[in-house]
């Protein structure tokens, strides 16, 4: 390092941060990326080379923790320490268009993306956090692990669901219950299997993503799913709730919540395509709750949440 | 044949159970060839007779089981801490006790500085200056036109003046969360989190990491430990590159270089298989003075900076849980290779959680690949109870609990961080000998002060800067304490057939004290002066 650097001495470096947690699908990320048809000469900080497959043929020059690529990617191993790396990069900065960061499983990406906030050679384009959709409800399950996901979940501006096709519904509406209960409102995408819309994905500006999200408190990003939650102190009538659960014209293909009954009970009420399970809790409820999720435009958020309140206004036992 | 010299001192605490006291040891080749009263040597035939340390105390020299080769670095920069420090050197710099007192400081080290030289300081703790906050306001009365600097010793905040400020392009419309704002929206100085800091300390050249590789750091590291009776010290993280092993090989193997020194390979940085196969070329490359061939890895952060995994009810006041460094399935991964690959491990483990995981992980191993006398350690296991101590038991594992932190943080931890119950087992000594743990303790220089007497005391009387009693039943004796930073900590090294005692055939690396530690009270163990020290039998008086 030397004292000769001047802030903004050059125009900054586009950077992305590519989170997740260990198996959600980074490696094959970065590896699409690496190899894929851009036309950018991208910089790739990876935790190891251990997973990193790309095409021999592709490769120009190797060594113990550079690999430079015939067509001017570079992917370098972080080592131990993640500022080496970035200041490594910085000094050979004219030779990148792009810099990308893959976190380690681990890691807060909130932390790493501040990096490119304060650095001025740097520019943060966003913070893109993998999620697998078939293993995430394991990990949300472990108490060891848990925290660890929600952070990474919250500091993500898009998030990237792997290992799933975009066809099936059932895993993602799940995710979206589970973003809606923690009050998130981050757009989802499933990764696409493209090389180059992948790569637009990452290329993008967050803020664009943000300015076209600002109407409601949740809203998919490229997903077919819209929903609708509700948590309010009225005691509700059972019969009326299967029937709101169960009436085919709103199109619900998910609900998931905890009611207090007219009759003084408290009931888990879940609905998956067609079917609807109960359970008793002895849970004592502040409010009732619910999220209600389905495809659009079949699914109308505002027809539901009509629908709901023409329901509770029936059904209202006031309270002395 | 060979020279021999019979030292002769006040008294020879051996740490050998068959002759635990002695008055003289002969010394051949580097190495004790006997121990006893004057005439040891005699069978051996001829020796000289050498009284140099007639007034003094001899032991073991001291082996410090988890310290920093970064120790010997910082020197570089200017010492602006609350508490006296003395450098490598000797030279003692005293405590700056108030921001009048840091602003003198900082003034005069920056009068001694070359004109273009920024003025980096470490050392300082806000904590103990309770008055107003320093801010980059105090730091331009030391200089308005050159970059000052003030490094907390947490290494997680800095507090800097305008001009270096500017040298990171910061203003009040800068976003950075860590550029922390007077109320008028001005950057006030601080800078926190490496995010923040890492704009200026890249644009002013300050890296502590490539100064800890340089061979300065590596005899400054040598002579603070002479300066404590170290004779023996780990350098528990590194990535040994080719280029820094032939360095350390060299340096090392000078006669005036006074330390053995076990560096660590850092585990964590490559698969477990690539990393077996690294230690086991590294072995080959062990010398004298030099050993290669264990591995560290770090399951968690640290309790004090909130990063350290705890077990249900956490942190209290509400701050949530720490954060892995190696979440559990791929530490048992790493783990349960390593263990078949016969490398032994120094396992970092702050939390309780951590020390869990490290546990379940090591049951594993040692379902699939059973071995015995492995001598993996669990480093730091600060918040470890009962339960886990008779697991490690079980299990074969040693533990080098870090004692130091009863002094340095146990306040903290007690009114910050666990609360009362937790704290009062904190580096719980007591629980691992009572449950056949072999023990070690030390100090992470440069996180606290290398200083193992100073240790010792902290494990024999558990006080607090506030004058608490951290666990009255944690104590342990002042001769289990000095064990620990002898043959213990050689034992989790598997070096304790060379060093740990004074006895025949080890090496002749002794610690010179001024008093006998076994006889002074036990609140004034840490007083005891250091003379200096002998390795290999060679001298290094202070």
């Amino acid at each position: 390092m030397t004292a000769s650097l001047d802030a903004r001495s050059t125009k900054p470096l586009p950077m992305t941060v590519v989170s997740g947690y260990l198996g959600a699908g980074k490696t094959t990320l970065v590896n699409s990326i690496l190899s894929g048809d851009h036309s950018l000469r991208i910089a790739v900080l990876v935790n190891d080379f251990g997973e990193i497959a790309i095409d021999e043929t592709l490769i120009g020059a190797r060594s113990d923790d550079v690999i430079a690529l015939a067509n001017g990617c570079m992917c370098c191993q972080i080592g131990g320490d993640l500022y080496d790396a970035i200041d490594r990069i910085l000094r050979m900065r004219e030779r990148f268009d792009h810099l990308l960061v893959e976190t380690s499983g681990v890691a807060d990406p909130a932390k790493v993306a501040q990096i490119a906030v304060a650095e001025p050679d740097l520019e943060l384009l966003r913070t893109v956090v993998l999620v697998d959709a078939v293993n995430f409800t394991d990990i949300l399950a472990d108490p060891r692990l848990n925290d660890t996901l929600l952070r990474q979940v919250r500091s993500a501006d898009l998030i990237l669901l792997t290992k799933i096709d975009a066809t099936t519904t059932a895993g993602i509406a799940d995710f979206q219950i589970m973003l809606v209960e923690l009050g998130l409102s981050v757009p989802v995408a499933v990764l696409p299997k493209d090389d180059r819309q992948a790569w637009q994905i990452l290329n993008e500006r967050r803020t664009a993503v943000s300015s076209s999200k600002k109407a409601a408190p949740f809203r998919v990003h490229r997903l077919p799913f819209e929903s609708w939650s509700w948590t309010g102190t009225e005691r509700v009538d059972f019969d009326k709730l299967m029937a709101f659960a169960s009436d085919s014209a709103l199109n619900i293909y998910r609900l998931k919540g905890r009611f207090r009954l007219a009759d003084g009970r408290t009931v888990l009420l879940h609905k998956v395509g067609s079917e609807i399970t109960f359970e008793d809790t002895d849970e004592t409820l502040e409010a009732s709750e619910f999220v209600a999720i389905g495809t659009k435009p079949d699914f109308n958020p505002e027809h539901t949440g009509r629908a709901w309140i023409r329901m509770i206004q029936r059904s209202i036992i006031h309270q002395p | 044949m060979a020279d021999t010299v019979v030292y002769r001192a006040s008294k020879i605490i051996t740490m050998d159970p068959t002759l635990p006291e002695a008055t003289h040891v002969a010394v051949r080749d580097g190495l004790v060839l006997a121990v006893g009263d004057a005439d040891c040597a005699t069978p051996w035939g001829d020796f000289r007779r050498d009284d140099r340390y007639r007034d003094t105390v001899l032991m073991p020299g001291f082996v410090e089981g988890h310290a920093h080769m970064m120790t010997g670095a910082m020197w570089a920069y200017t010492y602006a801490g609350h508490q006296d420090r003395i450098d490598p050197d000797g030279r003692k710099w005293e405590g700056l006790t108030d921001i009048a007192g840091v602003m003198a400081g900082l003034k005069r080290a920056l009068a001694s500085l070359p004109a273009d030289k920024p003025l980096i300081a470490w050392g300082f703790d806000p904590i103990f200056l309770p008055t107003e906050r320093l801010n980059r306001r105090h730091l331009d009365e030391v200089s308005t036109d050159r970059p000052v600097v003030i490094m907390h010793s947490n290494f997680h905040l800095m507090t800097v003046n305008s001009a270096a400020l500017a040298v990171a392009g910061y203003d009040r419309n800068t976003n950075a969360v860590g550029v922390a704002r007077f109320d008028d929206g001005e950057p006030n100085g601080e800078l926190q989190e490496m995010a923040a800091m890492f704009p200026l300390m890249r644009r002013l050249g300050v890296d502590f990491r490539a100064l800890a590789r340089a061979e300065s750091a590596m005899r400054g590291f040598a002579n603070s430990a002479m300066r404590v009776g170290v004779t023996t010290s780990t350098d528990l993280l590194n990535e040994l590159p080719e280029e820094d092993i032939a360095k350390l090989v060299a340096v090392t193997a000078r006669d005036d270089f006074q330390l053995r020194i076990v560096p660590a390979l850092n585990g964590m940085t490559q698969a477990p298989e690539d990393v077996a196969r690294r230690v086991a070329e590294l072995r080959k490359r062990s010398t004298d003075k030099l050993r290669l061939g264990i591995v560290k890895l770090m399951a968690d952060g640290s309790i004090q900076g909130y990063t350290g995994r705890l077990k249900w009810p956490g942190y209290i006041l509400g701050h949530p849980n720490g954060i892995w460094n190696t979440p559990p399935d791929r530490l048992k991964e790493q783990i349960v290779c390593l263990h078949r690959e016969g490398v032994q491990m120094h396992i970092h483990v702050n939390g309780d959680e951590a020390s869990e995981a490290a546990l379940d992980a090591i049951e594993e191993a040692q379902a699939r690949h059973p071995r015995f006398d492995h001598r993996h350690t669990l480093q730091h296991c600060q918040m470890a109870d009962d339960s886990q101590f008779r697991r490690m038991a079980a299990l074969g594992l040693c533990a080098n609990l870090f004692a130091n932190h009863i002094w340095y943080f146990g306040d903290q931890h007690y009114e910050r961080t666990m609360g009362p119950n937790r704290a009062m087992r904190l580096d719980a000594c007591g629980s691992a000998l009572r449950h056949d743990v072999p023990l070690a303790i030390h100090s992470d220089s440069p996180v606290t002060p290398m200083g193992p007497l100073h240790v010792a005391w902290c494990a024999v009387n558990r006080l607090t800067p506030s004058g608490r009693v951290l666990g009255e039943d944690q104590k342990i004796s002042v001769k289990a304490a000095l064990h620990a930073i002898t043959l213990g900590a050689a034992f989790t090294l598997k070096l304790d057939r060379e060093i740990g005692s004074i006895e025949t055939g080890k090496k002749a690396d002794f610690a010179v004290l001024e008093k006998d530690p076994l006889t002074v009270p036990a609140v004034e163990l840490k007083d005891v002066p250091v003379l200096g020290t002998v390795v290999g039998g060679h001298h290094f008086p202070i």
